[in-house]
């Protein structure tokens, strides 16, 4: 096992590498990030200066040296909108993100765990129909409309609940943490129930029935345990979906965490901080990816062996 | 009657001009596409939310191709005098009037925005754009994924390495993330969306397609297929992508809707094709507390041309492959 978490971990440094090599590629996309970094109307005086200034008048491939041993120390050069380093201003939003994720994570994981296993203990029933029918709903749904839609019922109209705003209560967290939530909820729920589906019919699930065992114990100790492992891999990309789907619902709860700060850096071609900032989300999701590959290998050891 | 004759007479013609395992795979092929066809169809009977979300999408696809034919209205000229009307059959405080109400008419069935435009024309000239990205975006994706994956499943070595080893990168990268990053510094605009979402996507496709062309690469009918010294561009386009496709077919069906959204996700942010669904929404945002119709009925529109797809999606893989449950 230590060998194998040994190789993945060397794995992901080479994938993070990847990642600081494609920032670098994205940022000089398009020939000249400064000019891009001062809009149209910098002189051609200032946008020299400008690019002598962050070393960006050396060649691509002395660009790219010092960008990768600078960005392996976590420098992405100071914000062009705020005081400080752009890693600095990242990370001090970066715990907000990552409360609101892990906390639509786990609403998304109970919930959908939950609502699987009914819908396939319950199979054909009208449950199971209403559950599917609300899980292919929850994954037609825009998060962003849904968290609108959110807002106008249980703000606005019912005025139960904040309309936006970050406060480390659960009441501000209720809206938002639903909103990112439900896209996950829908495709996980589905996956549940078919696993279990799976699951179900084995023989020792199978043999366990045959043994006098009560339904509830089938269930739960034989089938939902087994039928979870697989999940586990959906449920740690499903992390970054939801990194990624927080950029959008910040935006809309006016969250004002990593996400957010990357849309108001993006229109005001902060590039310091856009690097930054997708760096950070980049790394999240490799870090929790190989982490969730580790517990796989903890829960399933076929998988060492392979 | 005479034309599917006809048909018949002319695959017969072509059949006749093959030998050996060639002619066992056509014919083959050819009893599995007639058999899953009707299948298909057969499912579709059975299949009411199928019906449905065929029903739906020919709906939103009718409307964008005739939509200055349907349009009651230009979708981009409004009057400041007719700003923010709400729908037919509700009511609606008058803008700037204090306590005057106003009763939604027939001449904006589902009302006006902020600055006097028809909704329903611009939802109508909306699914233009919903439908090109989304089709167009995959398209694209699929093609660059699927040509690269099957090339690197077939050949191997470090060519299969490179491919897998750049698009390990490209998914260390969420999605979104992704496209927002590539948006921010190509600009705004129809066709960079297009290409972002292609450039986001299509690793997916290569990965789908690699892992099946592995397993189907040592079949039979491609050993005999390069026995009869079959070159290598016929076996991978003429073998191989026909019998490895259908994961792609299922996965791309929902991936048009997956596009849909992140279309929208990406106009909602302003970083989008400039006009859509999505932006009207990320407009309406501002008016949910006065103006509810504005960010509710763009809304609406996508969810159900995404939920349409997804059922189109659902009754395709049922009728495929219900195996490939997991591509949904």
């Amino acid at each position: 096992m230590g060998r194998y978490i040994l190789r993945r971990s060397i794995h992901a440094v080479f994938v993070i590498l990847g990642v600081i090599t494609a920032v670098f590629v994205i940022t000089n996309l398009t020939g000249d990030p400064v000019e891009l970094m001062l809009g149209e109307q910098a002189s051609q005086a200032d946008i020299e200066r400008v690019r002598a200034e962050l070393g960006m008048d050396r060649p691509l491939y002395i660009q790219y040296v010092n960008f990768l041993a600078d960005a392996v120390r976590g420098d992405f050069q100071d914000s062009l909108r705020f005081q400080g380093g752009a890693m600095e201003v990242v990370l001090s939003r970066f715990p907000r993100t990552l409360m609101l994720a892990g906390v639509a994570l786990a609403i998304s994981v109970v919930l959908s765990i939950t609502l699987g296993t009914i819908a396939a203990v319950k199979r054909h029933s009208p449950i199971d129909n209403v559950v599917m029918f609300l899980a292919l709903l929850g994954q037609s749904i825009p998060n962003f409309w849904l968290g609108i839609m959110l807002i106008l019922i249980f703000a606005v109209n019912l005025g139960l609940t904040p309309s936006q705003g970050y406060a480390p209560s659960p009441i501000h967290f209720v809206l938002p943490a639903i909103t990112l939530a439900a896209p996950g909820l829908a495709r996980l729920t589905r996956l549940t129930r078919s696993g279990m589906l799976d699951v179900l019919s084995e023989d020792y699930v199978r043999s366990a029935r045959a043994k006098g065992l009560q339904e509830q114990t089938i269930v739960i100790r034989h089938a939902l345990k087994n039928a979870s492992i697989p999940l586990v891999t959906v449920i740690g990309l499903d992390f970054g979906i939801l990194l990624g789907g927080a950029i959008i619902t910040e935006q809309i709860f006016q969250w004002n965490g990593v996400g957010q700060l990357l849309v108001e850096a993006i229109h005001a071609r902060d590039f310091p901080v856009i690097q930054a900032a997708v760096f950070i989300i980049a790394l999240s999701f490799v870090v929790i990816n190989l982490l969730v590959d580790i517990l796989y290998t903890w829960l399933d050891p076929r998988v060492r062996l392979e | 009657m005479e034309q599917s004759e006809h048909s018949e007479t002319k695959q017969q013609e072509q059949t006749s001009n093959l030998h050996g395992p060639e002619l066992m795979h056509a014919l083959q092929e050819r009893r599995r596409e007639r058999s899953t066809f009707r299948r298909a169809l057969y499912m579709l009977r059975r299949n009411y939310l199928g019906v449905a979300g065929i029903a739906i999408l020919s709906i939103v696809i009718i409307m964008a191709i005739f939509a200055p034919l349907v349009a009651p209205h230009d979708p981009s000229i409004g009057s400041i005098m007719d700003r923010l009307q709400c729908p037919v059959g509700t009511s609606c405080p008058v803008y700037g009037a204090e306590g005057e109400t106003f009763t939604g008419t027939t001449e904006h069935l589902l009302g006006t925005d902020q600055l006097g435009r028809d909704i329903l024309s611009r939802i109508i000239y909306g699914a233009r754009i919903s439908l090109i990205v989304g089709l167009t975006a995959v398209a694209a994706g699929a093609g660059v994924g699927v040509t690269l994956g099957l090339i690197s499943a077939y050949y191997g070595g470090w060519m299969d390495s490179l491919v897998m080893r750049v698009g390990e990168v490209f998914l260390a990268f969420p999605f979104l993330l992704l496209a927002i990053a590539l948006m921010a510094v190509l600009g705004v605009g129809l066709l960079n969306v297009i290409m972002v979402l292609a450039i986001a996507n299509w690793i997916l496709y290569a990965r789908i397609m690699r892992g099946t062309v592995l397993s189907a690469k040592a079949e039979e009918y491609i050993t005999a297929a390069r026995a009869i010294g079959a070159r290598d561009l016929s076996v991978l386009f003429k073998h191989l992508l026909p019998n490895c496709i259908t994961p792609i077919i299922i996965f791309a069906t929902f991936n048009v809707a997956a596009m849909i959204i992140a279309e929208a996700g990406l106009s909602f942010l302003g970083l989008g094709a400039g006009t859509g669904w999505g932006l009207m929404l990320a407009d309406g945002r501002d008016y949910v507390g006065t103006a509810w119709w504005l960010a509710t009925i763009p809304g609406l529109a996508i969810m159900l041309t995404v939920l349409s797809i997804n059922l189109i999606g659902d009754w395709i893989r049922d009728a495929l492959d219900p195996r490939l449950r997991n591509l949904g």
